[in-house]
């Protein structure tokens, strides 16, 4: 049950990131990104990652997806475009043979990096806080430090024109 | 199981790196940056989940602050392009200046 | 064998010494004078070859290197001389014969300017033909083959002011050349299959055909087949009939044609054990024979009757050959060299008494009142072609139908279809040429008898055209004598009195059916010219074979074009244009990677991060 219905998740979450890429509109590629998001906590979920899980929901589709949309709306740019893509001076063959070394490192890592296969029961993942505070003590407050100058950053320098 | 993980997480990135690549507008390529991220703490997730190794979770959680924080930002970056009145696309961004 | 006496050096030495002399000094000084030094060496010549044939007839043969010519490590090519009873009989012929042509020629060439090249030209080639005939290996053998072909091209083309005599000199040339190729590319596999070209060794050891074998045969054959005329490349030799007749005389009846044969007879022992390739040289040699003997028939010109006649016998030399009997053709070969060169010389008494060189049918006629000695040698000669007793003809060309009559089926036939045309061209030539005249004839007024410089040696070629063959004995017992060879040279095939009758019978009946022909009231020759102008052209135009050789020629050389000035120009020379273009779309494309917008940069992004990734996890 848990498989099929990591699998169903999975591949709705693929198909909905090529819908992304896809969208000649900003706000349904927004949507669809949130539907994104939405999978892949449902994903999370069925493999037994629950905290991250809702985390994942609350802070990315809570606050970056809301930022992107509101972003979308300040940027005056959301209804369709008449041009989706954009026009490199590469050619294209080039540019399609820049994607072929990350998928051929995708596969071979399909392939051979084998890890161990799904364990009997999932590991409750409460001891993410205790984690945060012993070991990655260091890792966390780096972090925190980043999101406090982007935090400044945003209200820091007010532009003459605005 | 960990199979199909890795192969949702490689296409995410790689659609998400599609997206970079190839649309020109800048909200539109932030959406792939964030697609990319995305695909990212999945994996790790994922793989901590179905491992067993807790350290994978707080990755994961790292890369999802980190992710907004650059999100901020990139946003912000977004609208002063805006403001300053050119529009947020790759073609007309060609110098640094402003 | 014995060492080489010195006299076998004069072979060279006196040639040579003859052609400084006349070559620094008289040239320069006195021209007319020429002909001294180069009749001296010729005499002396003549006379080292019959003591050298004295010395091979009581046994003493002699295979001796002079020097080594060439040599890479363990390989080398040596150059020498081999007295052996095949070369020394057939060195005796040219000899003899080549002197007696250069003393004509000196009569025949009096007044012409180019008196002084022709005579050094000619004792030229009388030095290389000398030194085909005692070469010691094949790579000699082969430059002094290439030495020939080289003078006939001079000698064929010596009044070069006249066109058709350069083209007939090219032609002959380049056929020569085609052929030649042949005989190098044998030589060379001959050098990678046995390490050592040297003829003692192929006469030394019996061996089996191996890998290369049957192509260093075809080979062989192919280069025999040009310069002796044989079927797909005789056609030279009726055009070169263009050169002056002590030429044709020389070069094209008694002596180079001959060196194919030669060369088929020394490379017996290589040819016999391939399966196959005998018959196939006789199929050839009978082929030949019989369409230049019908061609002959029809033609008008008298030398050239001669040159189809030629082609002919030279057929009949090969079909010997490929039934096995090269003593027989050995022996044909020399007689044959006697009365042709008999024949051709007529001829040049005709054409120097009527002031012009190329004398047709029509222009002729009656001739015996006015050149008796001519007309004597003629006749001679004639019978001594025809095969009648008692001429040499008869005793070799008798030796021939032997060997084919022991052979039976086809080559019996061959053999009789022969003897019957030869002997009707022949006796056609002699009856329009010295009886009559017919009413369609007119002779010149001019005619007259040879002056004694020419007469001589006409007559003495006569002479020999009826005697040689009464020493066949001798010969065939040289012939066995100073040659070590593990197979055994056969002897003459027995006279056969039914095969002699059948032989004579057919040519008088020839010689019949021809004088009705020719000189009956409705001179046939020329009505059915008249009357069937389409069939005259055909024949004339050697019944289309010289249409397939035209058409080779000009396929050759479209594909030469094709190669040289189309790949040349439009593939090489384009390629080399279009680097200029190649240069520039690469700098295009060069440029666009660097061209600072941002989809690029993310590209080159993108492929460095997965260069590293890469990277990383390959170590």
């Amino acid at each position: 049950m848990i498989p099929w219905f990591a699998v169903f998740a999975g591949s709705a979450a693929v198909v909905f990131a090529a819908l992304m890429i896809t969208r000649r509109s900003l706000y349904s590629a927004a949507v669809c990104f949130l539907a994104v998001i939405l999978q892949l906590a449902a994903l999370l979920y069925a493999v037994g990652a629950r905290l991250l899980a809702f985390l994942l929901l609350l802070i990315y589709a809570g606050a970056v997806a809301v930022l992107i949309v509101v972003s979308i709306n300040a940027a005056q740019e959301g209804s369709g475009e008449k041009r989706r893509w954009n026009h490199p001076a590469l050619s294209r063959g080039l540019i399609a043979a820049g994607f072929l070394p990350p998928l051929l490192e995708a596969v071979v890592l399909l392939v051979r990096g084998g890890a161990t296969p799904a364990s009997a029961a999932p590991i409750g993942d409460l001891a993410l806080g205790p984690a945060l505070f012993g070991p990655y003590a260091a890792a966390a407050e780096a972090v925190a430090l980043l999101m406090l100058f982007a935090a400044l950053a945003v209200v820091g320098k007010p532009e003459a024109s605005r | 199981m960990s199979g199909a993980v890795w192969s949702v997480s490689a296409a995410l990135f790689l659609l998400g790196l599609a997206g970079v690549a190839l649309r020109h507008q800048l909200l539109a390529m932030f959406l792939g940056l964030e697609l990319m991220v995305l695909a990212a703490a999945l994996a790790l997730g994922c793989t901590a989940s179905l491992s067993g190794r807790g350290e994978g979770f707080v990755a994961a959680l790292l890369v999802l602050a980190v992710a907004a924080a650059e999100a901020v930002v990139g946003l912000v970056l977004i609208l002063r392009v805006r403001s300053s009145g050119r529009p947020a696309e790759t073609q007309s961004l060609r110098e640094l200046k402003g | 064998m014995s060492p080489l006496p010195p006299a076998a050096l004069l072979l060279f030495l006196a040639p040579l010494a003859a052609l400084a002399a006349a070559f620094f000094i008289l040239r320069p000084w006195k021209p007319q004078w020429t002909h001294v030094p180069v009749l001296i060496s010729c005499g002396v010549v003549t006379a080292v070859t019959a003591y050298l044939a004295a010395m091979v007839y009581t046994g003493h043969g002699a295979d001796v290197t002079i020097f080594t010519w060439m040599f890479a490590g363990k390989w080398s090519v040596p150059f020498g001389v081999r007295i052996d009873g095949i070369g020394v009989s057939v060195l005796c012929m040219v000899a003899l014969v080549g002197a007696l042509i250069q003393l004509y020629s000196v009569g025949y060439m009096k007044g012409d300017p180019g008196f002084s090249r022709f005579i050094m030209l000619l004792h030229l080639f009388y030095l290389s033909m000398i030194g085909l005939l005692v070469s010691n290996n094949y790579v000699q053998f082969y430059l002094f083959w290439e030495l020939v072909g080289a003078c006939s091209y001079f000698l064929i083309g010596f009044w070069s002011h006249k066109e058709a005599a350069r083209k007939a000199a090219m032609q002959a040339f380049l056929t020569l050349r085609l052929a030649d190729f042949g005989l190098m590319l044998a030589v060379l596999l001959i050098i990678v299959q046995f390490r050592d070209t040297r003829f003692a060794l192929f006469h030394a050891v019996r061996f089996f055909p191996s890998l290369y074998h049957p192509l260093i045969g075809l080979l062989i054959l192919w280069a025999a087949a040009g310069k002796s005329a044989l079927f797909p490349l005789y056609f030279w030799l009726p055009d070169a009939m263009e050169g002056p007749t002590p030429v044709s005389a020389l070069m094209h009846a008694a002596t180079m044609v001959t060196a194919g044969i030669f060369l088929l007879v020394r490379s017996w022992p290589l040819i016999s054990v391939v399966p196959g390739l005998p018959g196939l040289i006789a199929v050839v040699g009978a082929f030949t024979a019989i369409f230049a003997a019908v061609l002959a028939f029809t033609q008008t010109d008298l030398k050239r009757i001669l040159a189809y006649s030629t082609v002919s016998h030279l057929g009949l030399m090969a079909f010997a050959v490929g039934l096995g009997q090269i003593t027989a053709a050995v022996f044909h070969l020399v007689t044959h060299g006697f009365f042709k060169a008999t024949l051709f010389l007529c001829a040049g008494n005709i054409a120097h008494a009527s002031g012009k060189s190329a004398v047709s049918v029509s222009e002729v006629g009656g001739l015996w009142r006015r050149m008796p000695l001519t007309f004597a040698a003629f006749v001679v000669a004639a019978f001594s072609l025809a095969g009648i007793w008692p001429c040499a003809g008869f005793f070799s060309k008798d030796a021939i139908l032997d060997a084919a009559f022991e052979r039976g089926g086809w080559a019996w036939a061959a053999g009789l279809a022969i003897a019957g045309a030869s002997a009707a061209y022949i006796f056609r030539m002699l009856f329009l040429t010295f009886f009559g005249p017919r009413p369609e004839q007119s002779p010149a007024r001019s005619m007259h008898e040879a002056p004694p410089v020419m007469a001589v040696p006409v007559a003495f070629l006569a002479l020999g055209a009826l005697a040689v063959g009464w020493a066949r004995e001798d010969l065939v017992a040289m012939l066995f004598c100073g040659r070590q060879s593990a197979v055994a040279a056969p002897s003459l095939p027995e006279l056969a009195p039914k095969v002699a009758a059948a032989g004579l019978g057919l040519a008088a009946l020839a010689a019949g059916v021809v004088f009705a022909l020719t000189m009956g009231a409705p001179s046939w020759d020329w009505h059915w010219r008249r009357r069937r102008p389409g069939l005259a052209a055909a024949f004339a135009g050697d019944l289309g074979w010289r249409r397939v050789v035209a058409g080779f020629t000009a396929r050759t050389l479209r594909v030469a074009d094709v190669v040289g000035r189309v790949w040349d120009h439009e593939t090489w020379d384009a390629a080399i244009e279009k680097t200029a273009a190649a240069c520039r779309a690469l700098s295009r494309g060069g440029s666009a990677m660097a061209s600072g917008g941002l989809p690029d940069s993310l590209w080159w992004l993108m492929i460095g991060a997965a260069a590293l990734l890469a990277w990383a996890g390959l170590r």
